[in-house]
């Protein structure tokens, strides 16, 4: 009693008001209203689709709210990016694990603290001690802050993301599910340190499947139901079955009614001595082996087996195309007549199901994503019950939808498992296992454990199979991370001191001091410009205007600086330098803010700089000045190429010295998780193409200093376009980004630059030069991610740099 | 308020519903540029307007007939050029200098484009690599080889009767339209009828879409992506066998006019990478840029405000249909 008085007595840290949120047809949230006081651990419970995600990216900043009001103690919160929520002082663990693979613990740790050029005020030393410390109080050992992210378990990084939100030492924690990827020890360390926090007047809003955690840790409960707040309960009123009355409305009426079909039919799969006619299901915590045992099933040979995969949006739908295309997509053959498909007959084929499964939608030649999730998967489900299976494999099929929709496919499962069909069906949802199973396999630790038969189903004995003790799971080893990378250049390198001996071997006065300086004023062009491009590819994007944006300054040197007898070094390199680096954050522009695909975007540049180009310089304007010659050849007894080339890297080396370079590897190797970190992810990238424009306006300088001339010829660009790509793939740079740097770009310039070099010496065609060098990038890519396969980088979340095809490669791998 | 701003968002929602069913925009803005051209002119007659439009909007319409293909897969396909240059070049001089039968070389060149369009797309699918750095390597290695392996092969020309197939003042059985323009507009109806009507069209769809949902539901996305690169090289290969006829000489060149401008055909048609488009959207887009390309001629302003034009109405274009989704939808 005295406790609870002290409760009220707390003053509200953060208040929510008739919150509401849509996605085109589909309500997420319609009115959630809740208050969260200091020092309390509030959890917020709902069953899939009630509009808890939803909430937390609200309060997150991911997203802005249709209606309804946030106050962050008496001031209005009107957070716009994560960043500006962590700001005020919110700092949220996802339920997807956010963490940059390709990353060590340490930079994980601190990710998004730094601004974009400047550094926290942080020492070095303070965030291993603090790292250090916030992963002892979870994991209860020290962990080798060096070792990549990538490497670590799934618990072992879900930890890493709530250390990093630890480190911000937020006056509001949010934890969205965050707890279904701990295992167990790591999950009551983190109870215990919730604890401290709530001591110290912060709050906790508590997000979980799990109705143990929440009544075993919460003070208070709000409990939401499709997108509406219903309730907030004391911990003391909170009784499980008032809290499943709450969740569902009352009307779910758990109903293990043996009698209500006929007894099973003869055996389909022998392993799960599964019968005709019975549905089982398949429960556990959150990656004990169960999705995997399901997949597997997919993959029966003797029988016909349809799966509906568990992530609707990115597995089983497909977006662009209508109702009645994602309907047909597993039986195409059937609507064949004379070798063409008829619409009429796939239409009529689809008449039957969209009555029987109540699908709601205006016509079958509308996009799917016009249909609310319960719709689309009913559509989904619909599409494996036309290929006429044996058995129907369902992931967690009602996950995000409405109670409506849920209670549609119950009666659907009801119905067709009467008819005879073997269901097996993992699911999420005690209830859903209570509800519908004729008996419900539970798995830990990778594999099947218990099985529990539909008599002896309830709440309490599915849950406590769920945390039966089984053997530890082995922890695979943490592999150290890479020494500054070296490792991806070692090949480029080695490459590159082979091609040397050959050159060598092959024309002995390649060695000669006049060789060698022709040799780096023609190295310098491809060199620079496969540094240029690389900032962009390290952020997951790319520019391939890199070569028409070069020329286009070469020739405003050569036209408007030295053509009116403008020489002045200092002037012409700032204006090149300068000029370069507007156009490239012009592209940046493009692509960060106005959402332009990164290809397409820097194609159509490529298109508007090398017209500017022509139009200036419809033929080579020649021209040059005493220091530029000298750059061409030798400068204070150095050769000039070799000077252009070192200064970018000069700079890059600086640049490491700030957070810069480090928080544009973490977005191109997780754009989402630096996103939520509180990176400003477009303002990095954008810098990222500024950089890189930039390093062209030095090709330009290299360009003109070579030739003494500015061309903007398509003939005599276009090479350069290939080229500068290619020898940043060679380099080791991954084109998906994240991983790479200037130095691997310059040796793979190097490479392409001596292969070319040595075909020559030996008197090879240009053309079979030209083979070889397509040959060589295609061997260097197929290399790359051949090795990149290898270290198994896990959870790779990131995108890709043109769309589609990486992301969804990723994901199919 | 909200009430207040509904309707004119639904007009906004239809038009842009109807723009995705069909190309209205194009249309018109094709529509447009030819009646510019005709009247900048003062000449809408068949030879002087049409014909030419037509004959030359054919070349680069069947060259990226191809890169439509690809794009809808979620592709792109940087190597057309190259197997045009294969096609265009072992024409020129097999037939055209060394007289060979020109079967026996259609059968070389969609060997070439098999081979090498098909590998392409099997290991990107196969090994997750970049199709734009795929396609510029395969591009070097088919020319390299091709002209490599003999350097005679710049000198020749088309046999005569390509020649003639492709002139603008031939005929199609007495009809005056240009017999390429002829087998533009049936490769048209073909491509279309399979990419709508068919399985293999719908497979590449469904991949095009989502890869792992067509996967899951038992496509064979290898294959797809195999054969669309394939069928991409080969439609390339075609081109340019007809240029062969069209343009006297082969040309180690005549490959970069037209990828760039094919690019530009299928996204100003308006397909998009992953499953929105189709090939006559990709025939309208070639008649646009060769439209244009005819304006730009009577305007008098040169090949450089021609590439200004482009990567302006591309950009337009793509910024009128889908753009990225927003960082925060992605979380």
């Amino acid at each position: 009693m005295t406790d609870s008085l002290m409760a009220t007595a707390r003053h509200v840290v953060l208040r929510a008001e008739g919150l509401a949120k849509s996605f085109g047809p589909t309500t997420a949230l319609r009115r959630a209203t809740f208050e969260l006081r200091a020092g309390e651990v509030h959890a917020l419970i709902g069953e899939n689709g009630s509009g808890k995600s939803t909430l937390v990216k609200i309060l997150a900043g991911v997203h802005r709210p249709d209606a309804g009001q946030l106050n962050l103690g008496q001031a209005r919160l009107q957070a716009r990016s994560p960043s500006a929520a962590i700001r005020s002082g919110i700092a949220t663990v996802f339920q997807e694990v956010q963490c940059v693979p390709a990353q060590s613990v340490l930079d994980n740790l601190w990710l998004g603290q730094d601004g974009l050029l400047r550094r926290a005020p942080i020492a070095p030393a303070e965030r291993r001690d603090k790292a250090a410390q916030v992963l002892e109080d979870l994991l209860g050992t020290s962990l080798d802050l060096a070792v990549l992210a990538g490497s670590l378990s799934l618990s072992q990084r879900q930890a890493l993301a709530i250390g990093r939100a630890l480190l911000r030492d937020p006056q509001i924690l949010i934890l969205d599910e965050a707890t279904s990827a701990l295992d167990v020890a790591t999950r009551d360390r983190l109870f215990t340190k919730l604890g401290q926090l709530t001591a110290a007047g912060k709050a906790v809003l508590f997000i979980s499947h799990r109705m143990d955690e929440v009544t075993e840790i919460a003070d208070r409960i709000t409990v939401l139901r499709s997108g509406e707040s219903v309730a907030t309960l004391e911990r003391a009123d909170a009784t499980p079955t008032r809290l499943v009355e709450l969740m569902t409305g009352g009307d779910h009426l758990v109903q293990p009614d043996a009698a209500r079909r006929p007894e099973p039919g003869p055996i389909v799969i022998g392993a799960l001595a599964l019968r005709k006619g019975e549905i089982v299901g398949l429960a556990g915590l959150e990656g004990q082996g169960q999705d995997e045992f399901l997949r597997a099933l997919a993959q029966h040979q003797n029988v016909r087996t349809a799966y509906v995969a568990r992530d609707r949006r990115d597995e089983s739908i497909f977006p662009p195309l209508s109702v009645r295309e994602n309907f047909t997509a597993a039986t195409l053959t059937r609507d064949r007549k004379a070798g063409l498909i008829g619409g009429s007959q796939a239409a009529a084929r689809f008449a039957p199901y969209r009555d029987r499964l109540k699908i709601r939608l205006g016509r079958d030649k509308d996009p799917i994503t016009t249909l609310s999730g319960g719709n689309q998967q009913k559509v989904v489900i619909a599409r494996a019950l036309a290929a006429d299976p044996q058995v129907l494999l369902l992931n967690d099929p009602t996950r995000g939808i409405d109670i409506g929709a849920k209670r549609d496919i119950y009666a659907l499962l009801r119905e067709l498992a009467a008819t005879g069909l073997a269901i097996v069906m993992l699911s999420t949802e005690v209830d859903e296992h209570l509800e519908l199973m004729d008996r419900v396999i539970i798995f830990r630790d990778g594999e099947p454990a218990a099985e529990l038969p539909g008599t002896e189903l309830t709440r309490s004995a599915i849950v406590s199979e769920f945390f039966a003790t089984g053997a530890p799971r082995p922890e695979p080893a943490p592999s150290r991370a890479p020494l500054n990378g070296s490792s991806y250049t070692f090949l480029p390198v080695l490459l590159t001191l082979l091609l040397l001996i050959a050159n060598v071997a092959a024309q002995h006065s390649f060695l000669n001091w006049s060789s060698v300086i022709v040799t780096f004023a023609e190295l310098a062009t491809p060199a620079l410009a496969a540094m240029a491009s690389t900032p962009a590819i390290l952020g997951g994007g790319i520019d391939i205007s890199i070569a028409p944006l070069f020329t286009l300054v070469s020739v405003v040197i050569e036209v408007m600086l030295l053509g009116h007898g403008v020489t002045n070094p200092a002037l012409v390199i700032a204006v090149a330098i300068g000029f370069g680096a507007a156009l490239g954050a012009l592209n940046g522009a493009l692509v960060n803010y106005g959402r332009f695909q990164a290809v397409v975007a820097t194609l159509c540049m490529t298109f508007i700089l090398s017209g500017v180009a022509l139009g200036y310089a419809p033929a080579p304007v020649s021209g040059t000045t005493g220091w530029l010659t000298s750059l061409g050849t030798t400068e204070a007894g150095i050769p000039g190429g070799l000077i252009l080339i070192a200064v970018p890297l000069a700079a890059w080396y600086a640049l490491h010295r700030t957070p810069f370079v480090r928080t544009l590897r973490a977005v191109g190797g997780s754009e989402t998780t630096a996103y939520t970190a509180g990176v400003n992810v477009a303002a990095v990238r954008t810098l990222a193409y500024a950089l890189g424009g930039a390093i062209a306006g030095l090709a330009a300088i290299a360009i003109v200093a070579q030739l003494h001339q500015a061309e903007a010829d398509s003939a005599f660009v276009t090479p350069f376009i290939l080229m500068a790509i290619a020898a940043v793939a060679l380099g080791g740079t991954s084109l998906a980004g994240g991983r790479g740097g200037l130095i691997a770009s310059v040796f793979g310039a190097c490479v392409i630059f001596l292969i070319q070099n040595l075909l020559g010496a030996v008197g090879v065609s240009s053309f079979w030069s030209e083979f070889c060098y397509g040959a060589i990038l295609i061997a260097a890519v197929l290399f790359a991610a051949r090795t990149a396969n290898k270290q198994k980088v896990k959870n790779s979340s990131g995108s890709s740099f043109a769309g589609p095809w990486i992301a969804a490669r990723k994901a199919s791998r | 308020m909200t009430a207040l701003i509904q309707p004119r968002l639904a007009t906004g929602h239809q038009l842009a519903a109807a723009q995705r069913k069909f190309p209205l925009l194009q249309v018109l803005v094709l529509a447009a540029l030819v009646l510019y051209v005709g009247a900048a002119d003062g000449d809408f007659s068949w030879n002087d307007l049409w014909a030419p439009i037509l004959l030359q909007g054919s070349f680069l319409g069947i060259a990226a007939a191809g890169q439509t293909l690809v794009i809808l897969l979620g592709g792109l396909d940087f190597s057309i050029g190259a197997y045009l240059v294969a096609g265009n070049l072992l024409v020129t001089h097999l037939v055209g200098l060394e007289h060979w039968n020109f079967a026996l070389v259609a059968l070389l060149v969609l060997a070439i484009c098999v081979l090498g369009g098909g590998f392409a797309g099997w290991i990107c699918h196969r090994f997750g690599l970049e199709p734009l750095v795929v396609t510029l390597g395969m591009s070097s290695v088919v020319v390299g080889a091709v002209v490599g392996s003999d350097a005679k092969l710049l000198n020749g020309a088309g046999p005569g009767w390509l020649t003639d197939f492709t002139a603008q003042s031939s005929k199609t059985f007495g009809v005056p339209i240009p017999p390429i323009v002829t087998f533009w507009i049936v490769l048209a109806a073909i491509v279309t009828l399979i990419l709508a009507r068919t399985v293999p069209g719908r497979r590449l769809y469904l991949t095009g879409a989502s890869l792992k949902a067509a996967e899951l539901a038992g496509v064979r996305t290898g294959r797809v992506w195999a054969s669309a690169y394939a069928a991409s090289a080969v439609l390339a290969g075609l081109a340019g066998v007809m240029l062969a006829g069209f343009s006297t000489g082969g040309d180690t060149n005549v490959g970069s006019s037209y990828l760039f401008p094919g690019l530009a055909a299928v996204i100003v048609g308006g397909t998009l990478m992953g499953g929105r488009g189709d090939y006559l959207r990709t025939c309208l887009g070639a008649l646009i840029v060769t439209a244009l390309n005819f304006v730009i001629a009577v305007l008098n302003v040169g090949a450089a405000a021609a590439q200004i034009v482009f990567g302006g109405l591309l950009l337009a274009t793509v910024a009128v249909y889908g753009r990225e989704r927003r960082l925060r939808d992605r979380v």
